[in-house]
């Protein structure tokens, strides 16, 4: 009776519509048109052969594998850095706080500048040094290193205020303890107390910055809109482009239970594996 | 410099944080194999005291030097002094055996060989022999059944051998402890402190132990050190510090119940006590103390009104209220005294042993007898 309220608000806000998302995958409904039919796995036998998913899919896995690694070394590094620094720590956490708090949509005017093939500073600083910087969103060959970076500009912030929190977590004694039994170096003291007890925010980072770079959408969409020639073609692109641009609301549907599925796998096995080898104290 | 190899010299260490001084120039030193306890209430500078003796802390001025070695400049992982902390300090993500390798392992392996996989394949030898110490030193504290546990599955007392392990497995030059019986219940703490002083005996190593317990600080200790407000202000043995205090917050800190304290009546002449005649002289006395244990029935002496009795078993705890100044007063007495005492009744207590100490709290030792009392 208690959890009625609760149960109510769980239904309406989370189950409802991902049902819906789930029966419409199994219809040809179009938005605008007057009926639906229901087609089974038609969408999700489609979704198999489209090359446009494919390329989406490739492309997302790329990024995903550069910027959840990159991002959370530099969330890392930053942490430690700013943590063993004696001054400046408040600035310095802003400042790399600050691409959390930004509008990534806004900013990705200020990325589309810097990344300019001819008056972009990142091409002129390389030109000063004599190389010709490549048409960094503009080439199949690097839009998705270019995505990437700033992915992992836009994470890195992110996820060093995850690792701040959890160094303050460790008990200073562990380090006092760590020098007393001659762990003398930086790397030794790490080694010793830091990364182990890191463990449970590295398993929280890790969850969050996947999920955070599977599901990226603003920067494809207002820098490249999945181009040149699909090379930059993201899943939540995709999903966008084939439910609100060619309104097929089904095939939408499919896609993202597809989406959503990959995702928990994802999730499960990630958490799986790194409990495993994570104390908890 | 008189202290021996194994002895430790702390020269006049000050430390100070923004404006508040930890420590206000404390020499200090600690023979060969000594057991010394380093007493006081909390925030009078001895764990800041300890932690500089070890060299996680840098003094401001002063120098620390064990032996023959200044080692004021050394960090503290090369200083050779081992450490148990009030909290234990074991890392938790690893076994009871990995704890107590780990000085072992930092001291006897280099980066290379302490690299995972590739290590272990390179330091075989060196790493069975660190294997054979771990089990000698955790066999030595009864902890042999633990090795394999991590220290969240251990109980209290069980911690703190694992952290005594860690600490004797490579025997250092100065063993420090930091209130290690804290954080232990009561009846353990009594047992564990027989056992602590027994392993320093199996040990040799000077010792400095910290604590704010003075009862520990008595049964444990060769010699104790009182500690208050940034300054040391005694060091004898426990015998000395109780009979014979240096100064009123040391008579004041040690032994229970607290020593009586009352006013003199006139800082000139024979030490009277609310008109009482002490049979003492001592020039700038204005503080008379006189332990409980010290306080009998008798004809004469202090005039007091009994507020309230207790009875202890092995003895009597009277309650009572010098009449002349108000101040209270607590005489142990033997358990059959019991019988011709009741609440509220009159009675003189003679003092048999009493000391003087100045305005400034320091015991006034030019003590004579009183002809009169001859």
């Amino acid at each position: 009776m208690l959890t009625g309220p609760a149960m109510l608000a769980y239904l309406a806000m989370l189950l409802v519509p991902t049902l819906a998302v789930v029966v419409l995958a199994f219809t040809d409904f179009e938005l605008g048109m007057p009926g639906f039919r229901w087609v089974g796995f038609d969408n999700f036998a489609d979704l198999l052969t489209d090359r446009t998913v494919a390329a989406s899919v490739r492309n997302t896995a790329l990024y995903v594998a550069i910027v959840t690694p990159a991002s959370i070394l530099a969330g890392l590094g930053l942490a430690l850095l700013i943590e063993s620094g004696l001054r400046g720590k408040i600035v310095f956490r802003a400042i790399f706080f600050l691409p959390v708090v930004s509008l990534m949509v806004a900013m990705a005017t200020a990325w589309q500048y810097l990344l300019h093939p001819t008056i972009g500073p990142v091409n002129a600083l390389l030109r000063m040094i004599g190389l010709a910087g490549p048409n960094w969103l503009g080439s199949s060959d690097w839009v998705l290193i270019s995505l990437g970076a700033i992915g992992v500009w836009e994470n890195a912030g992110f996820n060093m205020v995850l690792v701040l929190a959890g160094l303050t977590a460790i008990p200073r004694e562990l380090y006092a303890a760590a020098e007393v039994d001659g762990a003398r170096s930086a790397v030794a003291r790490f080694r010793l107390v830091t990364w182990p007890l890191l463990g449970p925010t590295m398993l929280l980072v890790t969850t969050i910055t996947t999920i955070r770079s599977i599901r990226t959408f603003d920067t494809v969409a207002t820098l490249t809109q999945g181009g040149p020639n699909k090379a930059s073609e993201m899943i939540v692109w995709t999903i966008y482009q084939e439910g609100f641009s060619f309104l097929r609301m089904g095939y939408a549907a499919a896609l993202t239970v597809v989406f959503l599925i990959v995702v928990l796998v994802v999730m499960l096995v990630q958490t799986r594996i790194i409990e495993k080898r994570t104390h908890y104290a | 410099m008189g202290v021996g190899l194994g002895g430790i010299i702390i020269e006049q260490a000050r430390k100070a944080y923004g404006t508040v001084a930890a420590l206000k120039g404390v020499s200090l030193t600690i023979a060969a194999g000594e057991f010394l306890a380093l007493v006081g209430p909390s925030g009078c500078g001895k764990t800041t005291l300890m932690r500089a003796i070890a060299g996680l802390e840098t003094l401001d001025a002063g120098r620390v030097i064990f032996g023959e070695d200044d080692v004021t400049a050394r960090r503290a992982a090369d200083r050779d002094v081992a450490m148990v902390f009030q909290n234990y300090a074991l890392y938790p993500h690893l076994t009871v055996f990995q704890n107590i390798a780990v000085p072992l392992v930092m001291r006897r392996l280099n980066a290379w060989q302490r690299l995972p996989v590739v290590g272990p394949l390179a330091s075989r030898q060196a790493r069975a022999a660190i294997a054979a110490d771990v089990r000698a030193a955790a066999e030595s504290l009864a902890i042999g059944h633990l090795l394999a546990r991590k220290p969240g599955q251990l109980s209290g007392g069980q911690r703190q051998r694992v952290a005594l392990g860690r600490a004797i497995v490579r025997h250092p030059r100065v063993f420090l402890m930091d209130e290690p019986l804290s954080n232990l219940d009561a009846s353990l703490r009594t047992e564990t402190r027989r056992e602590l002083v027994d392993l320093h005996r199996r040990v040799g190593a000077a010792t400095i132990y910290v604590t704010h317990d003075q009862s520990e600080a008595m049964t444990m200790a060769d010699r104790v050190a009182v500690m208050m407000d940034g300054e040391i202000l005694q060091v004898a043995t426990p015998e000395a510090i109780y009979a014979d205090p240096a100064d009123l917050r040391v008579a004041g800190f040690v032994g229970s119940p607290r020593i009586n304290v009352l006013a003199v009546d006139s800082a000139a002449g024979p030490v009277r006590v609310g008109g009482w005649d002490t049979g003492l002289v001592g020039p700038g006395a204005t503080h008379y103390a006189v332990r409980p244990e010290s306080l009998v029935p008798a004809d004469d002496g202090l005039p007091v009104r009994l507020e309230h009795i207790e009875f202890l078993g092995d003895s009597l705890l009277l309650h009572a209220r010098h009449e002349p100044t108000g101040a209270a007063l607590v005489a142990r007495l033997e358990p059959q005294a019991r019988k011709s005492l009741e609440r509220g009744q009159a009675l003189h207590l003679r003092p048999l042993h009493g000391l003087l100490f100045g305005a400034d709290g320091r015991r006034i030792r030019s003590v004579a007898r009183h002809p009169a009392l001859v």
